[in-house]
């Protein structure tokens, strides 16, 4: 029993990263179709730049947090300027793959020429202290995660549904034509997504380095699983997004207890690729809306 | 007018993004820069003007292991600015063609191919990463120059018909024969759970110590085997370890997934002592794991946190210290890789160049193993490291056992 606690728990840390991650993929690819290949890699910086300025700065927590997280949301605004916006030209274009896997290759590169290839852990503001639930264990620093993730999807959908930038993001999302009409800049829009799902990558980030080592070279695995993340839930529902986070977290322990740690991977994008014959438009899909919130 | 606009603003962040790019390059700390000429400051101008000897260096500088696979590369720029600083061997000074492998197998491969075919280099130096090493093995022996292994722990890139490779790395096979003696003898117990990371290193490492236990009819309790690049929670491996009864982990993972295993450890509520390698020597274990790592074991052959006793390794010491402005961070691979590449110049000052670089590759071979003679190195004194049957240097003396305590790595009162 106790071991199937420690399973469940071990996953939902894990799985709040990827949901965190994935809702980055999400908010780009309803407003115009792209998804950003260098999410993984934002991430990455984030959480570089966190243990750079909290531990190399001295910066207090928050203070680190909030520059991680705004300088990658700044740097999101100008890829979405330099390389999507030229290169998405409707919906069958397919250059911005091409381009942000570049802007990915490009961010790891320069940090590795700025960084350096260590690895770091941001101490964490609730210690090293750990939670027991019935004889499982979970470090609290893990256990924060639960509630941020649930803060900022909470916000997100407030977001969509409260904000007037959100009521244009999801119009956009819906009709960018008919937006345009109507007189609002679609190409402000999309650059909102973009700055948006670059803060949520840096806040990933900043949030993975107070319990996960965090180097130059993280950013491309986690970039991928999240992509999956985001395709499994369907790339339209936020809520579904992080539920398929956690759920692929969960199994992730699972299937590494009972079936084999060594053929985890091929197992879980297994999974996936079966969720998708399934139902093709991912397990939580709205087909009726273009943003389910 | 729009379109011109912002053709303009395209123009304008792009120029900002390059001068940014050129800036950061600038202000490098010293990683990896292709094909890097050392000179040494105090080297005769008589020397300089002379053809440089070239070494080939083939390291890891980008990748999860590149925090550690740097402390090879530095150990050896300070040899070759020791020896340039002592006007290089035979008036001529040597310089280092250096070549990152990414951690990629076939970059590995033709990086060797480069060495030999392209920058004609005398021999060369390197293998870090052990499956880079690994696919390098073959194609060095075809390619017939000298090539040191400084710490990949495989022993197939060394043994098993390799001419042409030698080590001065710790060999997984002699490494888990010292490892099982001194479990045997701390902790009393062969109940030993294998936990590696699935690569040539953490395999090799597995299948050495099967081998150990299995000449004395027994075998590990469990092996486990884990991503050292992907995986984060190691909740399953552990807790299989735990439940087959091990009582002592010989943890094979790099760094970060070390600190992952300590983690799980703890979770579990399991506590039992944890013996590993360079793996466990380096910071990431310790970033991840804090007070955790408390108490664990790493096999080394040297290490810098303490007072230096051999005269070589002082002042090994003080010119990286003065070089890079820090101790070296992973102490086995920075030795080695001094060690090794001082024996690659003593064995060309020995062998003496003719101009014929393949008979001065095969001259430089015969002589490691047969003519190098005594060598008094950061790690020990070898009378003669290498046999035409042995080319591990480093033998089952020659290791030190070190442990964390109080967030620094030092040397055990167990050895």
């Amino acid at each position: 029993m106790s071991l199937i606690l420690q399973l469940v728990i071990s996953g939902l840390s894990v799985g709040c990263l990827y949901a965190l991650i994935a809702l980055g993929y999400s908010l780009t690819f309803v407003v115009n179709g792209t998804l950003n290949m260098s999410q993984g890699q934002l991430v990455m910086l984030g959480g570089v730049l966190m243990f750079g300025f909290s531990e190399l700065g001295h910066l207090p927590f928050l203070v680190s947090f909030a520059l991680a997280a705004l300088i990658v949301g700044l740097l999101n605004l100008g890829i979405e300027r330099l390389a999507i916006r030229k290169f998405d030209k409707g919906a069958n274009s397919i250059e911005w793959v091409l381009s942000t896997i570049a802007v990915g290759i490009i961010i790891q590169d320069v940090a590795l020429y700025v960084n350096g290839p260590d690895e770091g852990v941001t101490p964490s503001p609730v210690g090293d202290e750990m939670l027991r639930i019935f004889g499982a264990g979970i470090y609290w620093k893990e256990f924060i995660f639960l509630p941020v993730v649930g803060v900022l999807l909470v916000l997100l959908i407030l977001f969509y549904k409260k904000s007037h930038w959100g009521l244009w993001l999801r119009a956009t999302a819906d009709n960018r034509t008919a937006v345009e009409i109507m007189g609002v800049s679609s190409n402000k829009i999309v650059a909102v997504a973009y700055v948006l799902s670059g803060l949520l990558a840096g806040i990933g980030g900043a949030l993975m380095s107070t319990n996960y080592a965090v180097s130059v070279d993280i950013g491309l695995p986690l970039g991928l699983k999240a992509i999956s993340v985001a395709i499994l839930a369907g790339v339209n529902n936020p809520k579904g997004i992080v539920a398929a986070g956690l759920i692929l977290g969960i199994s992730e322990a699972f299937i590494g207890q009972y079936i084999s740690t060594a053929f985890r991977e091929m197992f879980v994008y297994g999974l996936v690729i079966l969720v998708l014959y399934w139902k093709p438009m991912g397990l939580f899909n709205a087909r009726k809306t273009i943003v389910k919130v | 007018m729009k379109k011109g606009s912002s053709n303009k603003w395209t123009l304008g962040l792009l120029v900002v993004v390059m001068a940014w790019v050129l800036a950061a390059c600038g202000g490098g700390n010293g990683n990896v820069k292709e094909a890097e000429p050392v000179n040494a400051a105090g080297a005769g101008g008589e020397a300089a003007s002379k053809e440089p000897i070239l070494i080939g260096m083939s390291t890891e500088a980008t990748g999860d292991n590149a925090m550690n696979s740097v402390n090879l590369y530095q150990g050896v720029q300070v040899a070759v600015d020791q020896i340039n600083a002592k006007g290089g061997i035979g008036g001529r000074l040597v310089e280092l063609v250096v070549r990152d492998t990414e951690q990629n197998p076939t970059r590995g491969i033709s990086i060797i191919r480069d060495f030999s075919q392209k920058e004609k280099v005398l021999a060369a130096i390197g293998g870090f990463h052990s499956t880079v090493m690994l696919a390098q093995s073959p194609i060095i022996m075809e390619e017939k120059f000298p090539f040191m292994v400084a710490t990949s722990n495989v022993p197939a890139s060394v043994e098993s018909g390799m001419p042409w490779t030698f080590g001065v790395r710790m060999n997984a096979n002699i490494t888990a024969q010292y490892a099982l003696k001194f479990i045997k003898e701390h902790f009393n117990t062969t109940n030993i759970a294998v936990l590696h990371e699935n690569g040539g290193y953490g395999k090799g490492a597995a299948a050495a110590m099967t081998k150990v236990l299995e000449a004395e009819g027994l075998k590990p309790v469990a092996v486990e085997s884990f991503d050292n690049a992907k995986d984060k929670d190691m909740t399953a491996q552990v807790n299989r370890a735990k439940e087959a009864g091990a009582e002592v982990v010989y943890l094979f993972g790099q760094g970060a997934a070390n600190g992952y295993v300590l983690q799980a450890m703890d979770k579990l509520g399991w506590k039992v002592p944890i013996v590993g390698e360079n793996g466990m020597a380096n910071k990431g274990a310790q970033e991840v794991g804090k007070e955790l790592a408390e108490g664990t074991y790493a096999i080394q052959t040297a290490n810098f946190n303490v007072d230096q006793t051999r005269e070589t390794a002082k002042v090994f010491l003080a010119d990286f210290t003065a070089k890079f402005g820090h101790i070296p961070t992973t102490f086995a691979s920075a030795a080695q890789g001094y060690d090794g590449a001082m024996m690659i110049f003593q064995a060309i000052e020995k062998a003496g160049l003719t101009g014929d670089l393949a008979k001065d590759r095969e001259a430089i071979k015969n002589t490691l193993e047969t003519g190098l003679g005594s060598y008094s190195g950061v790690i020990k004194d070898w009378d003669q490291a290498f046999t035409p049957d042995n080319h591990d240097a480093v033998d089952v003396n020659s290791y030190l056992m070190c442990v964390w305590k109080d967030g620094k790595l030092v040397i055990s009162d167990k050895q």
